[in-house]
């Protein structure tokens, strides 16, 4: 493709853009860079780039954390069970959960576990004690 | 025939200091370059600045690059690029045309162009 030659027969305008002069081509370049003049001396052309990932990226971090996080203490709540292994030893591991909740409990129908071994030492003569 | 390059994106905050964005520079740009639908164009202090959307970089041309760059338009060659060029510097064609052709293969490298 020559630039310099010019075909106003052309009847594709496609072609007339192609087919341009260099003049034209020289202005519209200059033109199309919205401003952009080329002035003084020559510069080699160069392009810098930068990577947008690496910046968007840190503000959304802190939320994927906080879900890993939970997923782990489902994990850690698991393992921990030990409603299973309670049963077992329940004679002695009873008496710490009442501490908290078993006045509570104790006074419910579901207490009833927790009361039976509490009062089976020490409940048995001093209740009955302080009611007579 | 140029393509207007006012108020396409917004500028966005890029990091102080640029990561480098490593092209394969052995990337050979197409006969006839033309610019990819994805990137769009904006001024910043005097600059044309690149946006490709779909690598998520920005990329800054110099006055030069960014002549280089309008005429990336589907039907000029490199070294009808660098004849309009060397008409606007008193130097030899040769070097130009060879920065235009590197200049192409850049931006062909960053996916900048249409393949």
């Amino acid at each position: 493709m020559n630039l310099s030659d010019n075909h106003p027969s052309e009847p594709s305008r496609e072609a007339a853009t192609v087919t341009t002069s260099r003049r034209t081509l020289v202005k519209a370049g200059v033109a199309g860079t919205g401003g952009l003049a080329l002035r003084g001396a020559y510069v080699k052309p160069r392009i810098q780039s930068v990577n947008v990932k690496e910046v968007a990226h840190p503000s959304a971090d802190p939320p994927p954390k906080s879900v890993k996080g939970g997923d782990k203490g489902k994990h850690g709540v698991s393992p921990g069970s030990g409603t299973t292994p309670g049963p077992g030893l329940g004679v002695v591991k009873a008496p710490p959960a009442p501490a908290n909740s078993g006045a509570e409990r104790g006074s419910s129908a579901s207490g009833t576990n927790a009361v039976r071994t509490l009062p089976a030492r020490n409940g048995g003569g001093e209740t009955s004690g302080n009611q007579r | 025939m140029g393509t207007s390059v006012e108020g396409i994106i917004a500028p966005r905050p890029v990091a102080a200091t640029p990561s480098a964005v490593e092209p394969n520079l052995a990337a050979a740009a197409p006969a006839l370059p033309l610019r990819a639908g994805h990137v769009v164009e904006r001024i910043v202090d005097g600059d044309l600045v690149l946006y490709d959307q779909n690598r998520q970089q920005v990329h800054v041309l110099n006055a030069t690059a960014a002549f280089v760059w309008q005429l990336c338009e589907g039907g000029h060659d490199a070294g009808e690029m660098a004849a309009a060029l060397a008409e606007h510097f008193p130097r030899s064609r040769e070097p130009i045309e060879s920065d235009v052709r590197e200049i192409l293969s850049d931006f062909s490298a960053r996916g900048l162009l249409t393949t």
